[in-house]
C-alpha cells in the first residue's frame, strides 16, 4: 500500500491555481481571506455548479472528495474551500511510518495547469509535505 | 393647513415581517453556566473570571476550567486546535509561495498587508435558509430559487398595511401591499457522477396591492389588483456539461372582487455550466481586471385575456397569445479585489439584454433591447451616474418603448 501525503497547504495551492489559471489572476492576488464568489462574481447558481467542476478536476478526483451544490452554498472563500476539501479526505492515521510516505508534489502534479504544460504567470515552486501532513491511503 | 380646523391626519400602519424559519446562532461562552449560581445570578467568586472572558475573545476560546486563568497546557490545547493550524498553514502557504516566487508579501506601518491574508473563517458558513419549506411576508415578489436563500427578513422590505384618515378631505384610506409565499426547497445533498436531480424548488404565491378611499372624489385613485400563482425550479446536474434549469410560472391577474383580468404561464430553460468553453451563465475572464458573463435563455409564454378593457397591444387581435423566443444578456462586471481594481470601482456594472419573442398565433415578432450602465464617478461613493436605453417591445403588454435614460445618484 502506498501512502500519499497531502497538506491543506497543497490543496490551497491547487485551489488558488484553478482560479488563476481560469481568470488570468496574478496568484498574490488570492489569498485565503479572498472571497473567490465575491471577487469574480459567480451568481448563486454558477457557484453551485462549480462543485461538479471542481469535483471533476483530476486533482480532485486524485483526493477522492466530491462537492456538492448544498456544500457550495456554504463556502466562498480561499480557505473555507480548501478546509472543506481538506476535511472532506479521507485520512489513514498510523503509529508509525511502517511505509514510505510519499508527497503527492513528487509526483505528477495533476492540476490543470501542469497538464496545460505550464504555470500560471507569477506561479511558486512546488511546495514539499509539510510536517503533520495527513497521509491519503491509496 | 389650520390647526382649528383641521384634524391632523391620524396614520397608523402596521408593518409586518417574515419570520425567520430557522433559529439564529448564539455566540455564546461554553462557560456561562459556571459563572451564575442555581437563581441566575452572578457568582461574586467568578467576577474575574466572567470579566476576562467578557474582555478577552481568547479567554472564551482556551479557559476550558473557565477560571479565569490560562495555564500552558489550555494555551497548547488552543494553538493545536484544528481551526488554528489550519488557518496558520493556509497563510503559511501563502507567504511561502508568493515569497518563492519573489513577491514577498509587504506591510505597512500598521502592520497591514495589501490584502487581507488570514482568513477569519474557514468554516462552512451555516445557510440561513436551512429549512426544507419557509414562509415568505414582503413588500414585492421575490424569486425562489433552489440555490440561494430568500434575503434576510431584517434587511428586507416588508409588506405594508395602512390607515390614514383625511379631515379635510373627509377621507379614509385603507392600503395593503405586499407579496406571500410558502416556499418549499430541496437539494441533492450529494454529487453523482452521472446526470443526476440538482434540486427543486415550489412556491405558490399571492401579490397584492389595494388602495381604497371613502371620499367619493378620490375614488379614481384607487388602486384594486390581487395576483396570485405558483413558481416551479427544476435543476439536473451533469446534463452534457452543465446543469439543466427549468423554470415555470403560473398566475391569474385580478381584483380584489374576485374578477379575474387576465392569466398567463411561463416557461423557461437555461443551462449553468463553468466546464463549456465559454462558460455559460458563469463569470468569464475579461483581461484579469473584469469578467464577463452570458446567460442564454429560451423562453414562451402564453397569455390569455379574460376582460374587455384595456387592452395590450399582445391582445390586439386576439384573446390570447403563444409567444417563445430566446433571451441573452450579457453582464460585464470589474473583479472585486483591492489589488487588481480600486474599491470605489468596483460597483460598476453592465448589463445588456436582448429578448426575441416570436407570437404563433398573431404572427408577430416582440423584440426588446435593455441596457444598463451603473458607474461610480466619486471615489468616496458620494456621486454615481445610472444609464439606461430601452428599444423595442415590453414583453408584459407589447407596448412600444424607445427611451434613454440617465441618472445621477448623490449621498451624503
Amino acid at each position: 500500500m502506498s501512502l500519499y501525503s497531502v497538506s491543506i497547504g497543497d490543496i490551497e495551492d491547487d485551489v488558488t491555481s484553478y482560479f488563476s489559471h481560469r481568470f488570468g489572476t496574478d496568484l498574490s492576488a488570492l489569498t485565503p481571506a479572498t472571497d473567490v464568489k465575491q471577487m469574480y462574481n459567480f451568481s448563486a447558481d454558477a457557484w453551485a455548479q462549480l462543485g461538479d467542476t471542481l469535483s471533476g478536476l483530476p486533482w480532485m478526483r486524485h483526493l477522492g472528495v466530491r462537492l456538492s451544490h448544498p456544500d457550495m452554498m456554504t463556502v466562498t472563500t480561499v480557505g473555507q474551500l480548501s478546509f472543506l476539501i481538506f476535511s472532506r479526505m479521507q485520512h489513514v492515521v498510523t503509529a508509525k511510518p511502517a511505509t514510505p510516505v510519499t508527497p503527492v508534489n513528487s509526483l505528477m502534479r495533476l492540476s490543470p495547469h501542469a497538464l496545460a504544460g505550464g504555470t500560471p504567470k507569477g506561479a511558486g515552486k512546488p511546495q514539499k509535505a509539510k510536517n503533520g501532513a495527513k497521509a491519503k491511503a491509496k | 393647513m389650520r390647526a382649528n380646523n383641521f384634524f391632523a391626519s391620524v396614520f397608523l400602519t402596521l408593518l409586518f415581517s417574515a419570520f425567520a424559519t430557522e433559529a439564529q446562532a448564539v455566540k455564546g461562552d461554553p462557560c456561562n453556566n459556571k459563572f451564575m449560581d442555581a437563581k441566575g445570578n452572578l457568582r461574586p467568586d467568578m467576577t474575574r473570571a466572567y470579566v476576562m472572558h467578557e474582555l478577552f475573545d481568547i479567554y472564551r476560546k482556551a479557559d476550558k476550567h473557565c477560571d479565569g486563568h490560562l495555564t500552558e497546557a489550555e494555551i497548547n490545547d488552543f494553538e493545536s486546535s484544528i481551526d488554528v493550524t489550519a488557518k496558520i498553514a493556509l497563510t503559511e502557504q501563502y507567504v511561502r509561495s508568493n515569497t518563492a516566487a519573489g513577491r514577498p508579501v509587504h506591510l505597512d506601518s500598521s502592520g497591514e498587508p495589501p490584502l487581507t491574508i488570514v482568513p477569519t473563517t474557514i468554516e462552512p458558513t451555516p445557510l440561513p435558509c436551512m429549512a426544507d419549506s419557509y414562509f415568505l411576508l414582503r413588500n414585492a415578489a421575490e424569486d425562489v430559487r433552489i440555490f440561494s436563500c430568500p434575503k434576510d427578513f431584517k434587511s428586507a422590505t416588508g409588506a405594508q398595511f395602512g390607515y390614514s384618515y383625511d379631515g379635510v378631505a373627509q377621507n379614509i384610506s385603507w392600503t395593503a401591499k405586499g407579496f406571500a409565499a410558502a416556499d418549499f426547497v430541496w437539494r441533492n445533498s450529494s454529487a453523482p457522477e452521472g446526470p443526476y436531480v440538482a434540486g427543486y424548488a415550489f412556491a405558490p404565491w399571492v401579490s397584492f396591492n389595494r388602495l381604497t378611499n371613502s371620499a367619493a372624489s378620490l375614488r379614481s385613485k384607487q388602486t384594486d389588483l390581487l395576483s396570485y400563482g405558483a413558481t416551479a425550479e427544476l435543476a439536473f446536474g451533469r446534463v452534457l456539461g452543465a446543469d439543466q434549469y427549468f423554470r415555470a410560472t403560473a398566475q391569474v391577474n385580478s381584483d380584489f372582487e374576485g374578477d379575474a383580468k387576465s392569466w398567463s404561464v411561463t416557461a423557461e430553460w437555461q443551462p449553468v455550466s463553468n466546464d463549456w468553453i465559454p462558460a455559460i451563465s458563469a463569470p468569464n475572464p475579461l483581461t484579469q481586471y473584469a469578467t464577463w458573463e452570458l446567460d442564454p435563455i429560451a423562453r414562451s409564454i402564453y397569455s390569455v385575456r379574460l376582460e374587455d378593457k384595456p387592452i395590450d397591444p399582445i391582445f390586439a387581435t386576439r384573446g390570447d397569445t403563444f409567444r417563445a423566443g430566446p433571451v441573452l444578456a450579457l453582464s460585464i462586471l470589474p473583479v472585486h479585489n483591492d489589488m487588481l481594481v480600486p474599491h470605489w470601482l468596483q460597483p460598476t456594472v453592465f448589463t445588456t439584454s436582448f429578448e426575441w419573442l416570436e407570437d404563433f398565433y398573431n404572427h408577430r415578432t416582440y423584440r426588446l433591447l435593455n441596457s444598463t450602465l451603473n458607474f461610480p464617478i466619486d471615489p468616496d461613493g458620494h456621486l454615481g451616474v445610472q444609464l439606461n436605453y430601452q428599444h423595442g417591445q415590453l414583453e408584459e403588454t407589447g407596448k412600444r418603448v424607445n427611451q434613454a435614460t440617465a441618472g445621477l445618484a448623490a449621498k451624503w
